[in-house]
């Protein structure tokens, strides 16, 4: 528009030989200073027909994404390679031209790639450009790099939600502590007169006459509660007791033959063939030994009691190294292993019935329990789930899809 | 063969009658009880105990220090003495080798009579 008022002007007023000169320079002068604003200011811009076909680009937002202006222009803008890595923007761009072309300011998030593909957030503006009459004739296209200020977002956000974690967790961690002083207080005071109860039962056991039925049988009933009692009482102070632990290197195979020997006796009786196939030269897990042998013998506590009529109770120690990211292993913050990290694994397999799929989900839940008739605390996994997160370890309890039966898998932190 | 001699420290006075009831009915004992911490050592002094059960949380005086006092006199020194305890759970008492914590051998409270017995004949054999 501009330059044809010059032309126009200068045709009117200067001589022939110095109209041609002012008006070659002052064309010039206007191009350059035009073609600066556009080309250096740090924003992308561009233009465009009103069906959406790119008729300019500056270049800045060329030399961004390392884009020829020849292989671009004339092009429909949502065909270039700034949109092309994902058809959703792609839509999003055409829809937006549309409400551009008849007068709509539009604006939205939008990601571009880099020269080296790095994905940028950019800050996206359709405006419209009219003429006297207010006819839409061009679009200016519009893009601000925010990958910057996204990051700084994120990392604000990041580092809020940590603090809420770190506090909930806190105040967690106080109330258990307050929990396990209450729990221990209390189950020390019940253990004194429980011994009293099973004391004197077991007297009174020893001199009733043998032909009197019901008073034994009452007695028994009352050393059944007793023992009930206790098992509560025991998992409770465990489970109040497994909220801290001392963390040294240890070799997990030496953890898993002790909880082997304390349940040797169950393993007998129930005629379990125990495989072990534990690997040599393992690296050393960072565990607090005594809580860590007791989660695995509950663990395999479990897996013996899965089958009462026998089976393989099959037991594995070997280390892997994590090559790809998975549930907690990747590089967040949240993630219990980083890529490239070496863990050191523990295996223990049964051929038992398995676990209903409806019951998994519950399984760490305290006081869960499908065994309650069978006297079953529910407490056990509970404290297997502490022991575990205390150790920023990582528990998983499946059926085993090779065969009929459940698969524990934990993975351990090395000693570095 | 003559009864083992077990002594039985606990500042419970209904445990200690009734430990000393359910062992002697075995026929196997003879069960001399105390209910305070500081007349422990004079009690195995004068009845040469063949094992000591233990309590430790006692008002009077903590079991760990009888423990100690008993392991400091010559004439007491080689008397097996078990800590009889509502500190320790079962847990701890199966999850440490032989039922020993720190080498001292523990019974986690409740205990049956027979638990008593079985660890009387590990640890005084003849």
């Amino acid at each position: 528009m501009l330059e044809k008022v010059i032309y126009w002007l200068a045709d009117i007023l200067l001589p022939q030989n110095v109209k041609r000169r002012l008006s070659i320079e002052a064309l010039q002068e206007s191009e350059r200073k035009t073609r600066a604003i556009f080309d250096l200011t740090y924003q992308f811009i561009g233009m465009l027909t009103t069906d959406g076909i790119l008729i300019e680009a500056n270049r800045a937002a060329l030399e961004f994404s390392g884009i020829k202006a020849s292989s671009v222009l004339g092009k429909s803008f949502w065909e270039t390679p700034w949109w092309t890595h994902s058809s959703e923007l792609q839509k999003k761009l055409q829809e937006g031209i549309k409400k551009a072309a008849l007068g709509e300011f539009v604006a939205f998030e939008a990601t571009h790639h880099d020269q080296n593909q790095v994905l940028h957030y950019i800050d996206f503006s359709l405006k419209p450009v009219k003429d006297e009459a207010g006819k839409v004739i061009y679009l200016i296209p519009e893009g601000r790099d925010i990958t910057e200020r996204k990051k700084q977002e994120q990392d604000l956000h990041d580092a809020y939600r940590q603090l809420q974690e770190a506090q909930h967790q806190l105040i967690q961690s106080e109330k258990l502590k307050m929990l396990g002083a209450v729990t221990s207080g209390v189950a020390h005071e019940l253990k004194n007169p429980l011994t009293i109860i099973m004391m004197g039962v077991e007297y009174l056991a020893s001199t009733i006459p043998n032909d009197n039925k019901v008073a034994s049988q009452t007695l028994r009933q009352i050393e059944n509660a007793v023992g009930r009692t206790d098992k509560i009482i025991t998992s409770m102070l465990d489970l109040a007791r497994s909220l801290s632990l001392e963390m040294k290197g240890e070799d997990i195979v030496v953890a898993l033959e002790e909880a082997l020997v304390l349940l040797q006796n169950e393993i007998q009786k129930s005629q379990i063939r125990v495989i072990k196939e534990f690997n040599s030269g393992l690296p050393q897990a960072r565990i607090d030994k005594n809580r860590m042998v007791q989660a695995l013998l509950n663990l395999i506590s479990n897996a013996v009691n899965a089958m009462p009529q026998g089976g393989d109770l099959t037991l594995r120690a070997y280390a892997r190294k994590f090559s790809e990211a998975g549930a907690d292993v990747g590089n967040r913050k949240d993630d219990i292993f980083k890529i490239g990290e070496t863990a050191v694994v523990v295996e223990i397999e049964d051929n038992g019935t398995g676990i209903p799929e409806e019951t998994l989900g519950k399984l760490f839940n305290p006081f869960f329990t499908t065994r309650r008739n069978a006297g079953a605390t529910g407490l056990g996994l509970a404290i297997v789930r502490n022991i575990v997160d205390l150790h920023e370890a990582r528990i998983e309890i499946a059926n085993r899809k090779d065969s009929r039966g459940v698969i524990v898998t934990l993975e351990l932190k090395i000693k570095e | 063969m003559p009864k083992k001699k077990i002594l039985v420290i606990d500042d419970e006075e209904d445990f200690v009658q009734l430990i000393k009831l359910n062992l002697e009915k075995t026929g196997d004992y003879e069960v001399m009880t105390e209910t305070k911490g500081v007349e422990a050592v004079n009690r195995a002094l004068e009845f040469k105990p063949d094992l000591i059960f233990l309590d430790i949380m006692m008002p009077d005086l903590d079991g760990t220090i009888v423990m100690d006092d008993i392991k400091a006199n010559k004439e007491l020194e080689d008397i097996p003495v078990v800590f009889l305890t509502a500190i320790a759970t079962k847990t701890d008492q199966f999850s440490s080798k032989g039922g020993t914590i720190g080498g001292q051998q523990i019974l986690a409270k409740p205990v049956t009579t027979k638990e008593l017995v079985e660890c009387i004949k590990v640890n005084v054999p003849f």
